[in-house]
């Protein structure tokens, strides 16, 4: 109540913050667990529930069936923060927590997310969709960083705004950016916690906001996982994740809405972007041997 | 009525100059502040900008009197009365940052698009405001669905809540994930919270016309203060026939629906807006009001009054704030707030009608009341004025 009662813009009051629930979820064997605060938007129903249990191996739940990733959603739910005492005022922003997996049917035969290097290009791939790939706009990695892990890596990152063209910044040019906490969980898998920004959280109290979620981030794998994850390893011993990356220097596409009635896509591309990186391995097995 | 010389302080003077044909009075435990403010405030942007609010309501024209009234003057909103000599009375004085900050998408037609990355509905960075509708893009075979936005922070969360409202309001929960594809999008009038813009209701009457003329089949989603102009254009239509034939007038209408999420503002009660669609043409389909939208439905009003009475009781606030109006409330709040040490630690204190706000948005109960009036926060703004 008091932390309510002191919110202010810099410091937002959000709901069980201090007192999150714990989630737990079974995936196929591997448990995640995280400790997020309950869904608070009292205009609108949760997303998703927080499912207890999930099959990775069933198409069902996973969409759209494009070829390149396909994405099922876990848990999905709005924190609204509030900038005043006894909730006079309206929420000032929102961060919604979400929880997905990927299946990326994209990824070449021969490499697997639980290799490292082979985790780190399809998360670079899918940083592409949320840029040029996807007419989205979006830049990043920024503030990329590991997560300590005794066995797969987790990989933090933000993507932020294209503010490129704007000359006067204003406070809410900066709020908007998104976080991401990414994970292997199978060879074509991956479990991506989403933190997306609306309105205007202060980006101090997003960040500390995420990194408290992430924080209670625990992967307990599977008994076959784990013995894969192993077999990868001895296959690939030296394969390691970057620690540190920088924002990648794509150019994004000029682009508009399409006529669809007279015949055209939904998107029309004017100029293209950078193109998706390109998959690269080479299969070092076959030279230790 | 009279203004009570020990309640009231006048800060601007009738004839100060010859343009000032009123005088402006505050509360008079915002008066040492005032005071403070009318003469420190050479130099200090913020300090001048609300000093030329005040001066700008003791020029108004002759208007309502004994009514309380609303002027928005840059970030600062006030609320006043005149009074029967013609003096301006002010009851609220709310700055609110968020009136002037330029925000990153201007009004216009959006094309809001469901996000399979990350799960909501949003309009891509880069997107730019369209002219018109795409009518063909259907959901399913049945209509296109548009959304008229009521107050939001910004453009990018009204897209991602009214995509939701949508599929409340429009879908069974089995029929929600057929629609979340990659290449569906839906209309968003997004007025970026200027409800009573003329270029904007013009745009509205138009979309509205040319589904019609089209012969189309549409479904709104009208939310909010969005709902009050959706009215206007309604009615707009019903002034301005296309043709003397009421049924040749109203031809393709019949294709369009509506369904009114949480409406807010003039003629937007249940009975009201079932009639006008009537009246009109349109299908009304429905609407959903939230139980705790007090002061802006009318129909919600009526249940809330014994709520609000007993959220007043236990912040010890006191008054049913629907019933006295806002400079009752205003009294109340001037005692919550100076519990608060923000405020108390600011040694500026407006007392009480200068309530520093960043953001609208709805949601409490006790904030919809009196709702766009107070609300929040000391922002950035406050360190200058404190000087």
């Amino acid at each position: 109540m008091l932390n309510r009662l002191f919110a202010s813009r810099k410091r937002p009051f959000l709901a069980g913050l201090n007192k999150p629930q714990h989630i737990e979820m079974d995936i196929s064997g591997s448990k995640l667990e995280l400790d997020v605060p309950a869904h608070n938007d009292a205009s609108l129903p949760e997303q998703q529930a927080p499912l207890s249990h999930f099959n990775l191996y069933t198409t069902e739940g996973f969409d759209p069936d494009d070829g390149t990733f396909s994405t099922a959603l876990l848990m999905g739910r709005d924190l609204d923060l509030y900038a005043a005492p006894f909730g006079l005022s309206s929420s000032m922003g929102t961060i919604s927590v979400k929880v997905a997996i990927d299946r990326v049917d994209c990824l070449p035969e021969g490499m697997t997310c639980l290799n490292p290097e082979h985790f780190e290009q399809v998360v670079m791939r899918f940083i592409h969709r949320l840029g040029p790939g996807g007419c989205k706009g979006r830049i990043g990695p920024r503030a990329w960083r590991l997560l300590p892990t005794d066995h797969l890596p987790w990989v933090v990152y933000e993507m932020h705004r294209d503010l490129t063209g704007v000359t006067e910044f204003t406070s809410h040019d900066f709020t908007r950016y998104s976080s991401y906490a990414v994970t292997p969980l199978d060879d074509r898998y991956i479990l991506r916690i989403m933190f997306l920004n609306l309105g205007s959280p202060p980006v101090e109290f997003s960040r500390r906001v995420r990194d408290q979620i992430c924080r209670s981030l625990k992967l307990t794998l599977s008994a076959d996982l784990t013995r894969r994850i192993a077999e990868a390893k001895n296959k690939w011993p030296d394969a390691k994740i970057s620690e540190y990356r920088e924002p990648e220097q794509w150019i994004q596409p000029k682009w508009r809405n399409g006529r669809t009635s007279e015949g055209e896509p939904h998107i029309v591309i004017l100029e293209a972007g950078s193109p998706a990186p390109e998959f690269k391995f080479e299969d070092k097995s076959n030279t230790r041997k | 009525m009279t203004l009570n010389s020990a309640e009231w302080e006048m800060i601007v003077q009738k004839g100060e100059n010859t343009n000032i044909n009123r005088s402006v009075f505050v509360r008079k435990d915002a008066g040492g502040s005032w005071k403070k403010l009318k003469a420190g405030h050479a130099g200090n942007y913020y300090m001048t900008t609300m000093l030329r609010a005040l001066y700008a309501l003791a020029i108004l024209p002759d208007g309502n009197r004994r009514m309380m009234q609303q002027k928005i003057f840059g970030p600062c909103k006030m609320f006043y009365e005149i009074l029967d000599n013609g003096d301006v009375q002010v009851d609220l004085f709310v700055v609110d940052e968020a009136l002037e900050a330029p925000k990153h998408k201007a009004a216009g037609l959006y094309q809001a698009k469901w996000d399979v990355d990350e799960r909501a509905w949003s309009i891509p960075d880069g997107s730019r405001p369209e002219v018109s509708m795409e009518l063909s893009h259907k959901w399913g075979v049945m209509a296109h669905m548009a959304a008229v936005a009521g107050k939001f922070d910004d453009a990018d969360t009204a897209a991602e809540k009214l995509g939701t409202h949508i599929e409340n309001a429009w879908l069974n929960n089995d029929e929600i994930s057929y629609y979340r594809q990659p290449s569906n999008h839906y209309s968003l009038f997004w007025m970026n919270n200027e409800f009573t813009s003329k270029d904007q209701l013009d745009h509205l009457i138009s979309l509205i016309q040319m589904a019609q003329r089209k012969q189309e089949s549409l479904r709104w989603l009208v939310h909010g203060e969005g709902a009050a102009c959706f009215v206007k254009a309604l009615n707009y239509l019903n002034s301005n026939p296309a043709s003397s034939d009421i049924h040749v007038a109203q031809r393709g209408l019949e294709k369009q629906s509506v369904f009114f999420s949480n409406p807010r503002g003039k003629m937007t009660g249940e009975n009201d807006l079932e009639a006008l669609c009537k009246k009109s043409g349109l299908v009304f389909q429905g609407i959903n009001i939230n139980k705790r939208d007090v002061i802006h439905n009318p129909d919600a009003r009526s249940e809330a009054v014994g709520e609000l009475k007993s959220i007043g009781a236990k912040l010890t606030l006191g008054g049913g704030i629907g019933a006295v109006g806002l400079s009752g409330a205003a009294t109340s709040l001037d005692m919550a707030f100076s519990t608060q040490s923000a405020i108390a630690a600011s040694g500026f204190l407006l007392a009480g009608y200068l309530v520093v706000k960043e953001s609208f948005k709805k949601n409490s109960a006790y904030a919809r009341n009196i709702q766009g009036a107070f609300a929040a926060t000391f922002g950035k703004g406050n360190e200058d004025w404190a000087a």
